[in-house]
C-alpha cells in the first residue's frame, strides 16, 4: 500500500514520487497507536494510545501514516483535502481499516467541524480519494473486512471523588468491540463505520 | 396501549436550508430524537417536518372533499407566509429543496416538493384507500411563557408572541379544558385546573408533607416548562377525539357553505386507518435537574406509547446527555420486558445534526444509542484538567 501511495497515487495526480517512510509493520498481540508531535507512534504499552488493537493470532499488520504522506504533498494538491490519520491492514488480506484518532491535531481546513462529523468526513474523503486510483481500489477490494474506525480517548477521573468521566463513558463498557454506526456513503463503498472510545478495542481476529 | 397499525411511512429530504445542507431521513420513526449544537439546525429540521406534515394533512382534507363529491379548491396560496411563521423564510435560497414523502404498503407514494420557490404535489388527490387524518402539535421552548400569558391573557389580548407560542398555548388551553389535574411524578407535585369566575386557575400543589398550593406562574421554572409537555401529551394521547376535530375542520366547513347536500362521504372517519397525532417537543429538559429530566421522559413515554388510546408519533430535540443516555435504559427495559416506562429500539431513531447533515446514532451492532457525542465535553474538560498538572 505504501508503494501504491508513493508511486501510483502520486503519478495519478501528476505529483512527484514520494520517498517518505510512512510504513510500520508489527505482529504484536496487542498494540496501540498515538499521535506524538504529528508522528504516528506504535506502542505495546496499554493505555498509551488512542487506538487500541488486539491481534490475538499475531497477524502481520502494516500501518501507514497517511496523514504524514498527504501532508508531504504539494500545498496546492492537499488544499481542501481532509485526511484520516492511518491506514491499517493485515498481510493475509483479512482487514483493511482507515483510522482516525481524535487526539491528533487536525491539520486541515475543516477544524471547526463537529468532532464526530469531522472524523467521519475525514475518513470518507480519504476513502474516496484513494479509491479513485484503480490499483489502490483493486488492492482495497481484495480484503475481506473493511472498516472506518474513529478512535477517541476517555479522560481519567481527576480525583477519587469526581466520577464524571467514568460515569459518562460507561456506555462503552457495554460494547467492548466498538459501536457500529450506519453511514450510507461509507457503507455503499463496502466499508463499515465504527467508533471506539476508552477500552474499546479493534480486534484483528 | 394503542397498537400501531399504520400503513404509511414518511421520509424527508432537505437541501440547502440555512444550517441544513444535506438531510435525508428515509423513514421517520415513531419516536425520533435530534441532538446537536446550538444553531446546528435541530429546530429548523423539526419545524420543516411539522410544516410539511401539516401541508400533507391539508392535502388529505382536500382529497377527502373531492372524493366525497365536494368541489373544494386546494391552494397553499403563499408558502412563504408559512415559512415566515416557522421562522425559516430567510433560510430559503434558490437551491433550497424540501421533499416530504409518504409511502404505503401497496407501494403507492405521495410527495410534496418545494424547489425553486414552488410547491408541487406528486398527485392532485390522495386515493381514498390512502387517506389519513392527522393532528400536529408543536411544544416549543417558548412554553415557559404559558403561565404568565394564561394569567395576563385578558390584558394582553392581541399581543403576538410568535406562531409557535400561540400554537402551544392553544393546545395547552384545549388540554386544560379536558384534564383537571395531572401528577408531576418527576417533581413530586400535582398540577390542577380550577375554574372560577375569572376563568381557569392553574395551581401547583405539593404531594408530600410540606403542604403548599401556589399559582402555576409562581412555581419553579422547571415546573412551568414541563407541565405543558405532560398535559398536552396526555391530552392528545388519551383525551383527544378525532371525531370532534373532524367535525370541526371538515363538516363545519361544508355546512357553512351549504354544501353538505352534495357531500357523499367517500369514507367514514372510523374507516380511515391512519389517524395519527404528531407531537414535536423542543428541549424537554429545560430548567430541570438531571434526575427530573429522566422521570419526565418516563411520563412522556407512558403518555405517548403506553397509556395512549390515540396513535402518537413523537419528535424531540434535546441537548441533554441524561435524556439521551436514558433512552438506553428504556430500550433495556423493553428488551427485558420490564413493566415500567420502556421503548423498543426498532421504533426509535436518534440523530446528531452536525455540519449540515445527520449522523445516525443508533448502534448497528447492539440495541443501544451511541451517546458518545454528548460525552465528548466531559472528556475534553478533564483532558485539559490533566494537562494543567
Amino acid at each position: 500500500m505504501d508503494s501504491l501511495l508513493k508511486n501510483d497515487f502520486t503519478s495519478f495526480h501528476q505529483l512527484p514520487i514520494s520517498v517518505l517512510n510512512i510504513r510500520q509493520n508489527t505482529n504484536l498481540e496487542y498494540f496501540e497507536l498515538e499521535d506524538i508531535d504529528t508522528v504516528l507512534t506504535l506502542s505495546s504499552i496499554k493505555d498509551s494510545g488512542t487506538a487500541k488493537y488486539a491481534n490475538p493470532n499475531n497477524l502481520e499488520v502494516t500501518i501507514i501514516d497517511y496523514d504524514t504522506f498527504l501532508t508531504s504533498l504539494s500545498h496546492r494538491f492537499r488544499q481542501g483535502k481532509s485526511r484520516c490519520n492511518a491506514i491499517v491492514y493485515t498481510q493475509n488480506k483479512s482487514y483493511f481499516l482507515l483510522n482516525e484518532l481524535k487526539n491528533r491535531k487536525i491539520v486541515d481546513e475543516n477544524a471547526f467541524e463537529d468532532v464526530l462529523s469531522g472524523a467521519i468526513s475525514q475518513m470518507l474523503k480519504t476513502l474516496k480519494l484513494i479509491k479513485s486510483v484503480t490499483s489502490i481500489d483493486n488492492f482495497i477490494n481484495s480484503f475481506t473486512r473493511k472498516g472506518c474506525c474513529y478512535c477517541n480517548k476517555q479522560s481519567n477521573n481527576p480525583s477519587p471523588i469526581i466520577d464524571a468521566p467514568k460515569a459518562f463513558n460507561r456506555l462503552n463498557n457495554l460494547v467492548p468491540d466498538g459501536i457500529e454506526m450506519e453511514h450510507s456513503e461509507i457503507n455503499a463503498l463496502g466499508f463499515k463505520l465504527f467508533q471506539y472510545t476508552s477500552s474499546q478495542t479493534i480486534k484483528l481476529n | 396501549m394503542f397498537k400501531t397499525d399504520t400503513k404509511m411511512k414518511e421520509s424527508i429530504v432537505i437541501k440547502n436550508l440555512g444550517p441544513l445542507k444535506d438531510i435525508s431521513i428515509e423513514e421517520i420513526k415513531p419516536f425520533t430524537v435530534f441532538i446537536g449544537e446550538s444553531g446546528s439546525g435541530k429546530s429548523t429540521l423539526m419545524k420543516v417536518i411539522s410544516l410539511f406534515r401539516w401541508i400533507y394533512k391539508m392535502h388529505n382534507i382536500h382529497s377527502y372533499y373531492i372524493k366525497s363529491n365536494v368541489n373544494s379548491p386546494f391552494e397553499i396560496d403563499d408558502i412563504y407566509s408559512y415559512f415566515e411563521n416557522c421562522g425559516i423564510k430567510e433560510f430559503i435560497k434558490s437551491d433550497t429543496k424540501i421533499i416530504y414523502k409518504t409511502t404505503f404498503d401497496n407501494g403507492v407514494n405521495y410527495w410534496i416538493q418545494f424547489y425553486q420557490n414552488t410547491l408541487n404535489f406528486s398527485k392532485q388527490t390522495i386515493n381514498a384507500s390512502d387517506l389519513s387524518f392527522n393532528k400536529i402539535s408543536f411544544i416549543s421552548e417558548t412554553r415557559n411563557i404559558i403561565p404568565l400569558w394564561a394569567n395576563k391573557g385578558a390584558t394582553l389580548t392581541g399581543g403576538n408572541l410568535g406562531f409557535y407560542f400561540h400554537e402551544v398555548f392553544k393546545d395547552f388551553d384545549l388540554a386544560s379544558d379536558a384534564i383537571k389535574n395531572i401528577e408531576l411524578k418527576h417533581l413530586d407535585l400535582k398540577f390542577s385546573v380550577k375554574k372560577d369566575h375569572l376563568g381557569k386557575n392553574y395551581r401547583i400543589e405539593s404531594k408530600n408533607n410540606e403542604k403548599f398550593d401556589i399559582e402555576f406562574r409562581n412555581s419553579s421554572s422547571g415546573t412551568q416548562t414541563s407541565v405543558p409537555i405532560l398535559l398536552i401529551s396526555q391530552f392528545f394521547a388519551q383525551n383527544f377525539k378525532f371525531e370532534d376535530a373532524f367535525n370541526n375542520s371538515v363538516l363545519k366547513y361544508l355546512s357553512s357553505d351549504n354544501r353538505l347536500t352534495d357531500f357523499k362521504a367517500v369514507k367514514n372517519l372510523s374507516d380511515i386507518k391512519d389517524k395519527i397525532i404528531y407531537i414535536h417537543i423542543e428541549e424537554p429538559e429545560l430548567s430541570l435537574f438531571p434526575d427530573a429530566q429522566c422521570k419526565l421522559i418516563d411520563g412522556l413515554i407512558k403518555n405517548c406509547f403506553t397509556d395512549n388510546t390515540n396513535q402518537i408519533e413523537l419528535i424531540v430535540s434535546t441537548h441533554s446527555p441524561y435524556i439521551v443516555n436514558y433512552l438506553n435504559l428504556l430500550i433495556k427495559r423493553f428488551d427485558k420486558n420490564i413493566e415500567d416506562a420502556r421503548y423498543n429500539y426498532d421504533e426509535l431513531a436518534v440523530y446528531q445534526v452536525a455540519d449540515g447533515g445527520l449522523i445516525n446514532l443508533m448502534a448497528q451492532n447492539e440495541r443501544l444509542v451511541n451517546t458518545n457525542p454528548l460525552s465528548d465535553t466531559i472528556n475534553d474538560i478533564y483532558n485539559e484538567y490533566e494537562k494543567l498538572g
